[in-house]
């Protein structure tokens, strides 16, 4: 499991290398399992991410 | 498309060239991102504080981090951009300064907007009333407004001369969002400003 702090790491890095990256932190009251439960703005998050990805590249 | 679009967003639109790399500094919902994707095909980033925000560009297929203007344009590597764009945000950053001279660094030019303090409108709030000013893009009160760091068309002017920045074009708008001819009343007339700035030095 890794916390937010060594993510944001990782985009610091991504970022260093002019990566195409994006962070969204999104709190919740479900601990490190959320992404299995009922979290809707992670879903529309992810949902937004997987659509405009398609949208992209034209999959 | 461009009916989503702030009117000075649409201005500061027409200043970017086909296929430019940009940083879009407190990016918000990304509408200007989104338009140059696809007006300009513009490669495309954006740094917006909200998580809202965040989501809705991420929504937009977009590539958007979630981070603090103030602290976080420091992990970004000299030159990565051809413009970085800082529109109507400068006057709540906590180091305006430091801000301007991030964004120079990381783009080889900086468009930077903002509310003008010196609009004739404002300083009559002030002198006649004895009040905040407060209009469409200064709505808030004293007590509860983000704008910390207001400054006018001058001052800005006088820092870039201070900190050896070039301003490559100024541009004034009305309050109707309209483009007016830049003169020595600008400080007084322009309800908003648009600068193009770049380091001295540059290659």
């Amino acid at each position: 499991m890794f916390p937010t702090s060594e993510t944001k790491t990782i985009i610091k890095s991504l970022n260093s290398s002019n990566a195409m990256v994006s962070f969204v932190e999104i709190k919740t009251d479900k601990g490190h399992d959320a992404f299995l439960l009922e979290e809707p703005e992670f879903h529309a998050t992810l949902k937004g991410f997987i659509q405009g990805q398609i949208g992209k590249h034209e999959i | 498309m461009r009916k989503n679009l702030r009117k000075d967003l649409f201005v500061i639109s027409k200043l970017i060239n086909d296929k430019e790399k940009i940083l879009d500094v407190g990016c918000g919902s990304g509408n200007l991102l989104d338009f140059l994707l696809k007006t300009k095909k513009a490669v495309c980033r954006g740094i917006e504080i909200s998580q809202s925000g965040v989501n809705d560009c991420v929504k937009k297929g977009l590539s958007v981090i979630q981070g603090d203007a103030n602290y976080d344009l420091d992990d970004y590597p000299d030159d990565a951009f051809s413009t970085v764009i800082l529109s109507q945000t400068i006057q709540a950053m906590i180091f305006p300064d430091t801000v301007i001279k991030n964004l120079i660094r990381i783009g080889r030019r900086a468009i930077i907007s903002f509310p003008n303090f010196g609009y004739w409108k404002v300083r009559k709030d002030l002198m006649l009333k004895g009040k905040m000013p407060k209009n469409d893009i200064l709505p808030y009160e004293w007590f509860d407004t983000p704008n910390i760091h207001l400054c006018s068309c001058k001052d800005f002017k006088i820092f870039c001369k201070n900190n050896n920045i070039i301003i490559e074009k100024f541009m004034c708008l009305s309050e109707k969002g309209i483009e007016m001819k830049t003169n020595y009343l600008s400080n007084l007339l322009a309800y908003q400003v648009i600068f193009c700035v770049s380091k001295k030095n540059k290659n």
